[in-house]
């Protein structure tokens, strides 16, 4: 069966099967009858799999390096308080992921003011907002001066899964770095560096932990606790979280939902992706991605190695030729997507499966396609292939 | 097998030209058609129609006494009457940014005809809708209205949301003064009738939990005399493109809710809704105002 990987018919299938691919990747046609099953399996991707079925951010254990405080229905002058009891306990540094746009007088502000001036460790949240013609950067009311503030804008369809996020980006011809990316500066300047070194415009969030495996502290208990040391020399991120299901309030899908089409309530708090991304990026534990070429080889390679089987069955087992090529590409279809998924959820590595899926599936048939023509090519030149009109006969 | 690899070829050239033209982004949407007017895609004739992709290849014609409104890219609005025209030739009469009081709406009806197919890794920043942090400046319930800033002068204004008592409270523009008035509410702000009493001015207001402890945040009123509201509402009303009534009438609306201009707004979309009510962008947004 090895030689068939050498005869010059095989290449030419392999090549023509990626010919058809090509053509079909072009068809100007709108398949808009196919909206329903596009909306049903919208924004499913499937390596979302790896956290939902294979376990991926599960067994963690709780971060030693991040520590969340809840600032639950807390106004203004209270997160002062809250932020002010953070800062006593020298952590390397606060967040604070609270969108503050306006002033609400001298009273709800003074206080609020003066501890985030009397801290340089302070990281405050700003967003953009508007469509793209007409983005507009919101920035936190109390970024005053030296104060760093980054956007707390995730990547991801409007309502949809948070799978991306954008270290820093121009706005306005200035460059506006993300919260996060704030954050490990202050925190980890070495690993703020490797992430802009990436120069990556969106990484992809590695989940390395649900809700559950972040040190939640309740601001208003705080209030009444003397207990600081927890936040010594930790990254605390002071935010809204919440464990009422019902409660979606700044909650968004994410890859961990148990859930993956069809999903049913956001499950994760944005302060806790903020947390999973500033654990990313302290850890350097990013999902790598092969380049565009390396995909493309490996399918060829793939499909060449099908192409090798399936014309062996076509000529030589021909009455078993259906069932065998049938039964490959449902088994390597299923091989695949595992392989993919497995190499995404134990090495961080994700390898885009689609073009070998496609050319697998695509082959059978165009291997038929490849005999016909080369068979009718005889008829009209000279041209010698392992195929002919008694081939399977 | 030379003439197959020719024809091949050829094929592959033709093939891949059509497509990429097809998939390029068209440079004008049709917004209005009065009269009969044709486009002509490749030597393919049809009728011209709203919401119409034109790309610099086609050629649209106006019959005689017809009228054709097409939105650029930029959201600025070009008019053709009778005539043939080639679309590149068209290109250039579009402005290169949209009317400070339009481009909103035009760029609204932009998104409705048309939709990308972009994936989030091909450009992330297309995708930054999504902020993960709460505000600390929000409402205790969803309000089916924007009213963080409301200009008013007279007419009714409703604001509305789903099944909770809430308190309204209302100041003069400073929180240091004493509250002017206070009120239970099911469902809805009967806003129209509360403003409709103060003098012009300034106030602030937020709508809160019975208890009146947990309180959504200030927003801003700002009553004004009839003749100067009038004056503002007629200078946003000049910039709507007259077509169908029904649309003049939704686009009407939309620049004065833009605008801020709730309760003037609310006539508009009225008219609009009740000018074409099988027209579900119409109803659903004057449904808000209910």
């Amino acid at each position: 069966m090895l030689k068939y990987l050498f005869y010059k018919d095989t290449f030419f299938a392999t090549t023509a099967v990626f010919v058809v691919l090509g053509l079909l990747a072009f068809v100007p046609l709108n398949f808009h009858i196919l909206d329903p099953f596009k909306m049903a399996m919208r924004d499913f991707n499937y390596n979302d799999l790896a956290w939902s079925e294979m376990g991926k951010a599960e067994n963690q254990g709780i971060d030693k390096d991040i520590v969340v405080v809840n600032i639950g229905d807390a106004a203004r002058p209270e997160i002062a308080a809250i932020l002010s009891k953070v800062c006593a306990g020298k952590p390397k540094v606060a967040g604070l992921d609270v969108l503050l746009e306006a002033p609400r007088g001298q009273e709800a502000d003074s206080l609020l003011q003066s501890v985030i001036k009397a801290n340089n460790n302070i990281v405050l949240a700003s967003r953009l907002t508007g469509e793209e013609d007409n983005e507009e950067y919101k920035s936190n009311h109390f970024a005053t001066g030296t104060t760093a503030q980054g956007f707390a804008n995730f990547a991801g369809e409007k309502y949809g899964v948070m799978r991306h996020f954008v270290p820093e980006r121009e706005f306005d011809g200035r460059k506006v770095e993300s919260f996060a990316s704030e954050i490990v500066k202050k925190a980890d300047k070495v690993a703020y560096n490797e992430l802009i070194g990436r120069d990556h415009k969106a990484e992809v969030i590695n989940y390395s932990r649900k809700a559950e495996n972040f040190l939640v502290i309740d601001g208003a208990e705080l209030l009444n606790n003397s207990d600081i040391e927890v936040f010594s020399n930790k990254i605390v991120l002071v935010g809204y979280t919440s464990n009422d299901p019902n409660n979606i309030l700044d909650k968004h899908y994410t890859p961990t939902n148990n859930i993956v089409t069809g999903r049913g309530v956001p499950d994760m708090n944005g302060v806790f992706i903020h947390a999973n991304i500033v654990r990313m990026i302290i850890k350097g534990n990013y999902i790598s991605h092969p380049p565009a070429w390396f995909n493309w080889l490996l399918a060829f390679v793939l499909c060449w190695l099908h192409m090798a089987i399936f014309i062996y069955f076509y000529i030589h087992r021909h009455i078993w030729f259906h069932l065998a090529a049938k039964a490959a590409q449902l088994i390597l279809t299923i091989f695949f997507i595992y392989l993919g998924l497995l190499l995404f959820a134990k090495a961080d590595i994700q390898i885009n499966m689609t073009p070998t899926l496609a050319v697998v599936l695509l082959a059978v048939d165009v291997l038929y396609f490849y005999e016909a023509f080369v068979v009718w090519l005889q008829t009209k030149t000279r041209y010698k292939s392992i195929f002919h009109h008694e081939t399977h006969h | 097998m030379k003439r197959i690899t020719k024809y091949l070829a050829i094929f592959f050239v033709l093939w891949n030209t059509a497509a990429m033209a097809q998939s390029a982004s068209p440079h004008f949407l049709v917004y209005y058609v009065k009269g009969k007017g044709t486009l002509n895609k490749a030597g393919q004739i049809s009728a011209l129609k709203k919401s119409d992709n034109l790309y610099q290849a086609d050629k649209i014609t106006v019959a005689k006494g017809g009228e054709v409104m097409l939105l650029c890219a930029q959201n600025s609005l070009i008019k053709v009457t009778a005539g043939s025209y080639a679309v590149k030739n068209l290109i250039s009469r579009c402005k290169p940014d949209g009317e400070a009081f339009t481009a909103a709406y035009f760029h609204y009806i932009w998104h409705q005809m048309s939709h990308h197919h972009e994936k989030v890794e091909d450009n992330p920043e297309k995708f930054m809708k999504t902020a993960g942090a709460v505000a600390r400046g929000k409402q205790p319930v969803e309000l089916a209205l924007p009213v963080d800033t409301i200009y008013y002068s007279s007419g009714a204004l409703n604001i509305n949301w789903k099944e909770q008592k809430l308190l309204f409270k209302l100041y003069a523009d400073s929180l240091a003064q004493v509250t002017e008035k206070t009120i239970n509410l099911e469902k809805t702000l009967p806003f129209g009738s509360v403003a409709a009493r103060l003098e012009p001015g300034s106030y602030l207001w937020q709508l809160c939990h019975p208890d009146g402890k947990e309180c959504g945040s200030l927003n801003y009123l700002e009553v004004i005399e009839k003749q100067s509201y009038n004056e503002r509402v007629i200078s946003i009303l000049k910039q709507v493109i007259k077509t169908t009534d029904a649309e003049t009438a939704f686009m009407s609306g939309f620049l004065l809710e833009q605008h801020h201009f709730l309760a003037e707004a609310t006539k508009y979309y009225k008219q609009a809704a009740s000018l074409d009510p099988s027209n579900k962008i119409y109803t659903n947004t004057y449904y808000r105002f209910l």
